[in-house]
């Protein structure tokens, strides 16, 4: 048992020095503040965060319980007893391991990673302790095991871009992060065997990959797909990738805007790059859907002529003289256009 | 200033006194309207987005997720639509009196105040949707979708001292006259082809470029006379204006708007 205990305390902080990198401890290492996590019986979780209502689980699955709540608060339980170690990741969540008590039989567990429409990854763990064994040792007459059939069944959503990712391997204990030498989502188990590791790999198989975790682990509402990106029109690309997000709409309406030859000073940016020019956070030009026109004489006239364009052109939002462009350029954007993007 | 502030104030505390006769199911609600009320604006915009993220996710129709979102609210919570109405009142106030320095986030942010109260489809939006009608479309069609109430406005937004808020005017007048399609609104595409007509003869050359523009859209027989006059009274005086860019540009637009008609 002691050997069993010890091996899974290496083997779940093997992983620390990866979270140190993508993730912040949000709560001292033991919480100071009235944020309460313990566990009773096989697993009864009371969970008392600093406001809003007292909840609690119940789970026969007594090792690793991965929770968020509420939204602002991603936090992890890790084993029973007090959970020690809380991570908030940009909205993932992780777990490192705690020195927690396992009492509970190992089991096999089969984690399941998929798709849902709604644009997360779906893992669910499906598991049954079909060892003959507890703790560690095969159950006999003499000792028998104490709980030798446990199914559960358990869904975790990680918000993260449908159809997007391949799993290769994952197992019970599992946690998601963000491996920022590659950009790859990685599935991160530790197992009584040891720790495995399963890597998420963006299907798109180029920078779209990285561009596209941009995305994910941004504040933009939208999280694109391989396919919506485009290499077309790459006077519209003003971001730091080859590939663009341009939405036909826009397109549509700046061939429409009668700019007279003014040139165009923005269109598309990454996130990682919006942010470098300190745009609003949910930008509508990450959006692919805005256009920033340069107003080269910088006159109040010109200005106007703009704006009066655009709005013929049909733009949904147009920025006036005290918008963040100010007599530099106008703004406009077509932000309700509810058709594709460029191919 | 004072009298909108005060209306601002009226319609707020109507949105409450309306809570307070129909409990809605969200409990959060009493909250949020506090909250929508607070002075900063940044604290304002979390609530706004609270409220509309607490819907979940919408439909995936590839429509802009604001509308949508706030439609499911307000049919659950009703009280939040007047709430919302008093927002984009107070909005209006902050972004329309900056002079300068309107923040990235803050602009990014009313305009989806301005999505949501349009999506309300609420006559008494009316006066708060006039006020931005200048910002571009999703203001000028929410009040274009009012018919006969919105061609109301739209007379208003024409006589406005500001050039952008008279084209606003004619592009509303025009989203009208182009939904007027039915034999019952002959009468109203007709009063509207009047309003742009009259804007052919605005004294600011952008406005009679939109009203060009808008009667060729809707190739408008009845402007031909007006646009002839235009023309030839352009050849005469525009020539030696400091405006002479834009009334070359006019030209252009109503020969091709002529052409249009005659098409």
């Amino acid at each position: 048992m002691h050997r069993q205990l010890a091996f899974l305390f290496l083997a779940t902080f093997a992983a620390a020095p990866t979270w140190a990198q993508v993730c912040k401890p949000f709560l001292p290492d033991p919480p100071a503040f009235p944020l309460a996590v313990r566990s009773s019986g096989s697993a009864h979780i009371v969970i008392t965060p600093p406001s809003g209502p007292q909840v609690s689980f119940s789970s026969p699955f007594s090792r690793d319980i991965l929770y968020g709540y509420p939204p602002d608060y991603f936090f992890a339980a890790v084993g029973e007893g007090w959970g020690s170690s809380f991570f908030k990741c940009n909205g993932l969540f992780g777990v490192r391991g705690a020195t927690a008590i396992l009492t509970s039989p190992p089991f096999l567990v089969t984690t399941v990673v998929s798709s849902t429409s709604a644009g997360a990854v779906q893992i669910t763990e499906d598991g049954t302790n079909n060892l003959p064994i507890n703790d560690g040792f095969p159950c006999t007459a003499a000792a028998p095991c104490s709980s030798d059939v446990v199914r559960f069944r358990k869904v975790h959503n990680y918000d993260l871009v449908t159809g997007l990712y391949t799993l290769t391997h994952v197992t019970d204990r599992t946690s998601v992060w963000l491996d920022p030498s590659n950009g790859n989502r990685v599935v991160t188990v530790a197992h009584d065997e040891g720790e495995r590791t399963a890597t998420l790999k963006l299907k798109c198989g180029d920078e779209r990959d990285k561009l596209a975790d941009e995305y994910l682990s941004s504040a933009v509402t939208i999280k694109p797909k391989c396919q919506d990106f485009t290499q077309a029109r790459q006077d519209l690309n003003f971001g730091d990738y080859s590939w663009a997000l341009l939405k036909l709409g826009m397109t549509a309406g700046l061939a429409s805007w009668s700019t007279g030859g003014s040139p165009i000073a923005s269109a598309y940016r990454n996130p990682v790059h919006n942010r470098s020019v300190g745009g609003a956070s949910d930008s509508k030009h990450m959006w692919g859907v805005a256009v920033d026109v340069g107003n080269v004489t910088q006159s109040v006239a010109e200005h106007r002529r703009l704006r009066a364009a655009a709005l013929r052109a049909g733009a949904n939002w147009i920025e006036g003289l005290n918008g963040p462009c100010k007599l530099r350029c106008v703004h406009a954007d077509w932000r309700k256009d509810a058709g594709g993007y460029v191919p | 200033m004072r009298a909108v502030l005060a209306s601002l104030v009226l319609l707020l505390a109507l949105a409450q006194a309306s809570y307070a006769q129909t409990a809605p199911p969200d409990p959060r609600v009493p909250l949020w309207l506090a909250q929508l009320q607070d002075p900063a604006w940044q604290n304002r915009m979390q609530t706004f987005y609270a409220v509309l993220n607490s819907t979940g996710p919408v439909s995936g129709s590839g429509e802009y997720w604001v509308g949508p979102a706030t439609t499911k609210i307000v049919s659950v919570s009703p009280n939040l639509g007047a709430a919302f109405i008093a927002l984009l009142g107070l909005e209006n106030t902050f972004g329309l009196n900056l002079l300068n320095d309107l923040p990235e986030d803050f602009s990014d942010y009313w305009a989806d105040v301005v999505i949501a109260v349009a999506a309300l489809n609420d006559p008494t939006a009316l006066d708060v949707l006039s006020a931005v009608a200048h910002t571009g479309s999703i203001a000028t069609n929410a009040i274009a979708s009012f018919g006969s109430l919105g061609l109301d406005r739209a007379k208003r937004l024409v006589r406005n001292k500001d050039p952008q808020v008279r084209i606003s005017g004619m592009l509303t007048t025009l989203a009208i006259a182009k939904a007027a399609t039915s034999r019952k609104e002959l009468r109203l595409r007709a009063e509207a082809i009047a309003i742009l007509l009259f804007g052919l003869f605005d004294r600011d050359p952008e406005v009679r470029i939109t009203a060009l523009y808008a009667l060729g859209e809707l190739r408008s027989k009845e402007a031909r006379a007006s646009i002839l006059a235009l023309l030839s009274r352009d050849l005469h005086t525009g020539a030696d204006s400091e405006h002479a860019e834009a009334f070359a540009r006019e030209r252009e637009e109503a020969k091709r708007v002529l052409r249009r008609i005659d098409d």
